[in-house]
């Protein structure tokens, strides 16, 4: 058994949450509640230390005074509650999608499209490697049979008869191969932090794992 | 047999649990060892790192993570580390999730110890930083206003290690180890807009979106949930940068046996649907 | 093929030159180490295109003896006079054969560059490169295909909003899943039992809440016409204002604003957990003949699904999450796989900015396939085209 006082409060309050598996009782909720409050009171210390006073308090303080207009800016936000002024809060708003948009559109074109259409081409040098399970061609026909069929599946200007229909229908496979993939890791990822509880609960805890 | 099988179609849950645990406690209980195989995205990080120049360019290492999905991303970290610690790679840590912050300082000065490194000679952590593709893209230009202070609050002009790092062409490579889509971020902040080198660590639930991206490139590599963790582990081990197995390889039996069983009782479940489904129709 | 042998021929006399003008270079390798192995050749430093400046590439051939992996990896060396100090720019392990040098400390003057092949136990100098200067550049080149690609997308985009505003109809196909909505809502008016509705959880910033708003109008017309009890839990404060008035009006425009019950939209919890614990029970005791799980979901997502077909009611479920899709499929009868939501509503509510995106999106995808079609075509028939498309879709 350990001795660490950290150790115990963690191994009870791991128990407390799976005793939900048998059904709702008085421990879980109040580990669910002690968990909601902590992780308040932690965001809040968080939002002070790392926005609050690194950009408002400490720059005003050492009277860089131009700190003020991203901070009128911000402030801004609350006029959501003034019905009269309400609709200056569209300024703000407007700022910071105009920013992230320019940001953010020609690198995700670029990253997103661009970059994955050509991926997606089958090149030559496939052509040496035809059953190659990484870059063979056969791989790469598969991707981009996959690809084209998604897509078609995903295009809502005509109706889904005569081949478009039956490229969709290939695409709906795709897709659904793709959920059954991510299903699986999910299984993998959920079991995983049960085993972790449990190596922590037998080996740190109780110490009979070695 | 038929009523028997029947059954499986409807089980109660608490059964399932209790299956489950014991497909899980039993090998770790009885430290049952399983053998796998090294995925080819996760030996690519590896050999990436394992080519980075000693006491060059550094590894930067983004625990851009939560508690909650720690089980599966801490033996990536601890693995990557060694790898780097034993081949004098300096690191720079930091970390983009707000609770990311003491979990990367506790795995970074731990593994230091353990090769004898020290903080802002052979590593620095700059802990969180707020504002997310802000700091990404900041640090395209220029590290040092991103990450004014370290997690100790020592200034970046006092940490030695950092003198010679400018921005992102300072950097041997970019490993985002997250639960959401951070490395996508990195991916198109960082790795498009800058062209470092990008690497990603994720758990199981998030790592097939990054298949496309392991297929152009534009991911170094990737590690994917707990067994990417072994994986790692495995190799460095094989390599002898570290010589034991760790927490992840340990739990990889436990894995192979709980999905195992988990197969089984999908296959269990359709047949009991569709004989209780039989049964019904016949009534 | 004259001119080609006229350049080596001057390459090589420049090379001479360089060599004879150069002392550090004119005393060959074996000055610096053990002849061991041979020094990387045709060191060439060109400004980096496209930058901010500060920045020179150089390239190299391989050292010779780099096949006999005698190399380790190559240190690139810089100096602003030809034989003066050449201090460390860089060094890039073996295999690599260019090095961008970031640091590079003025912009438009000359430096000279030297590239020292490190082996394991020896290493090797190269001869002196070409001046070259950094400079900066104001447009990035490279970046001129996501230019042109982000402008076409915009008009196309603002084209079919501009022609679905003018009154234009612009046919969308009609999804699967819609034609279940209204036979949902037929049965549970049938069977004198709620109908569920679940606007996600989220934030009223997302498009999947937006969608499932646009979505709910309709149902709610529906339920209006047939006079069918509805349920709407909420878990962001906001998003439950903007039901509860979507909801409102859709009865008005019906023409039963008697039939409107105010709390059939309802607040539940912020929590997530708790949240789905309180629908979980409203479908334990209404016993709702519908549930609709329209919207962004988490992993609550499965615990929503499983207890609703545990309860037997007809399920229909839309998302964009792709991680809480798989569950949302094995678990409902009509699932919204992520675009669909967003055409299923734009389909009932025909708002034009929904129509025009996407139609703009369509068409957008229709270019993808035909550029995937014609660079397949093309490399099986000439590859000289598809170079051109690849060359199109480079990325800076």
């Amino acid at each position: 058994m350990s001795t660490n006082i950290w150790v115990w409060i963690a191994a009870l309050l791991s128990l407390a949450i799976f005793s939900y598996l048998y059904k709702d009782n008085p421990a879980f909720r109040f580990a669910e509640h002690l968990f909601t409050g902590l992780s308040v009171g932690y965001f809040i210390v968080l939002y002070w230390n790392n926005y609050t006073l690194p950009y408002i308090v400490t720059p005003l303080v050492n009277h860089r005074w131009i700190t003020l207009i991203p901070m009128a800016l911000g402030m801004m936000y609350f006029f959501r509650f003034i019905p009269k002024l309400n609709h200056l809060i569209l300024i703000p708003i407007a700022i910071s999608l105009g920013f992230w948009n320019g940001m953010s559109i020609p690198l995700t074109f670029e990253a997103d499209v661009l970059k994955q259409i050509q991926g997606t081409m089958v090149n030559t040098s496939m052509l040496t490697n035809i059953w190659d399970p990484q870059k063979g061609l056969m791989v790469g026909l598969l991707v981009m049979v996959g690809v084209i069929s998604t897509i078609t599946y995903f295009y809502f200007s005509r109706e889904h008869k005569g081949p478009i229909k039956v490229t969709a229908n290939v695409g709906i496979w795709f897709v659904m191969i793709g959920f059954g993939a991510t299903f699986g890791y999910t299984v993998m990822a959920r079991v995983s932090l049960l085993i972790a509880r449990m190596q922590f609960l037998f080996t740190d805890w109780i110490h009979l794992i070695k | 047999m038929l009523k028997f099988l029947a059954k499986f179609g409807k089980l109660d849950r608490r059964i399932v649990f209790a299956l489950l645990l014991a497909a899980i406690l039993i090998p770790l209980l009885f430290s049952v060892k399983s053998h796998f195989y090294v995925d080819a995205a996760t030996r690519s990080i590896y050999d990436y790192v394992d080519h980075i120049e000693p006491n060059g360019r550094p590894l930067m290492i983004s625990f851009d993570y939560d508690p909650q999905v720690a089980a599966e991303l801490d033996p990536m970290a601890r693995a990557v580390l060694r790898h780097c610690f034993a081949r004098g790679v300096k690191v720079v840590g930091l970390s983009l999730a707000p609770q990311g912050d003491a979990i990367g300082e506790g795995i970074i000065t731990k593994v230091a110890k353990e090769y004898g490194k020290k903080n802002g000679i052979d590593y620095c952590y700059f802990g969180y930083r707020p504002g997310m593709t802000i700091i990404m893209l900041q640090m395209g230009v220029n590290v040092k206003k991103a990450l004014p202070l370290d997690y100790y609050q020592t200034p970046y002009d006092s940490l030695p290690m950092m003198h010679n790092i400018h921005n992102y062409d300072d950097i041997a490579l970019v490993l985002s180890l997250a639960g959401s889509t951070y490395p996508y971020s990195w991916i198109i902040f960082a790795g498009t807009k800058f062209k470092v080198k990008i690497a990603a660590g994720q758990t199981a639930v998030m790592a097939p979106d990054n298949y496309p991206f392991l297929q152009t490139g534009q991911l170094v590599g990737q590690l994917g949930g707990m067994k990417g963790g072994a994986e790692y582990e495995q190799l460095i081990v094989e390599a002898g940068y570290y010589h034991k197995s760790d927490i992840a390889s340990k739990a990889m039996s436990a894995i192979a046996y709980s999905h195992l069983l988990i197969i089984l009782l999908i296959i269990l479940g359709n047949i009991g649907y569709f004989i209780s489904k039989k049964i019904e129709q016949k009534k | 093929m004259r001119l080609k042998i006229t350049g080596l021929l001057l390459m090589l006399c420049w090379a001479t030159a360089a060599m004879a003008a150069s002392p550090v270079t004119a005393a060959p390798p074996e000055a610096v180490s053990v002849a061991v192995i041979a020094p990387p050749s045709d060191i060439k430093a060109v400004d980096t295109p496209n930058d901010a400046g500060h920045a020179i590439t150089v390239s190299w051939q391989a050292s010779p003896d780099e096949a006999q992996k005698l190399i380790e990896g190559y240190e690139v060396l810089r100096s602003e006079i030809s034989d003066g100090e050449f201090v460390k720019a860089g060094y890039v392990p073996y295999g690599f054969t260019s090095f961008d040098d970031q640091d590079v400390p003025a912009n438009g003057k000359d430096y000279f560059y030297r590239v020292r092949a490190v082996g394991r136990e020896s290493q090797a100098l190269s001869a002196v490169s070409n001046p070259a200067r950094a400079s900066e550049q104001w447009f990035n080149t490279l970046r001129i295909n996501a230019l042109i690609s982000c402008i076409l997308f915009t008009i196309i985009v603002m084209i079919f909003i501009a022609r679905a505003r003018s009154g234009q109809s612009l046919f969308i196909r009609r999804i699967a899943g819609l034609a279940a909505v209204e036979e949902a809502v037929g049965r549970a008016t049938e069977m004198g039992r709620p109908i569920l509705y679940v606007p996600g959880i989220s934030t009223i910033a997302d498009v999947a809440t937006i969608a499932a708003l646009n979505i709910l109008g309709q149902v709610a017309k529906k339920t209006a016409e047939y006079d069918t009890p509805l349920l709407v839990p909420n878990k962001d404060p906001v998003v439950f204002t903007v039901a509860q008035e979507i909801v409102k009006e859709a009865y008005n425009e019906i023409g039963r604003p008697d039939a409107y019950n105010h709390d059939s939209v309802f607040y539940l919890t912020d929590s997530q957990m708790g949240f789905a614990s309180g629908v979980d029970g409203i479908m334990a005791r209404e016993k709702p003949a519908t549930n609709f799980f329209l919207g962004m979901f988490y992993a609550e997502s499965l615990i929503l699904a499983e207890t609703g077909a545990e309860t037997g009611a007809i399920q229909i479920a839309g998302t964009d999450a792709i991680h809480q899709l798989p569950f949302f499929i094995t678990a409902c009868d009509y699932t919204l796989i992520g675009e669909e939501l967003y055409a299923a509503s734009a389909y009932l509510s025909r708002e034009p900015m929904l129509l025009g995106t996407l139609k703009g999106q369509d068409w957008s995808k229709a270019i993808i396939v035909l550029l995937l079609i014609i660079g397949l075509a093309a490399s099986l028939i000439n590859p000289g085209i598809r170079v051109i498309i690849l060359q199109m879709l480079r990325v800076g």
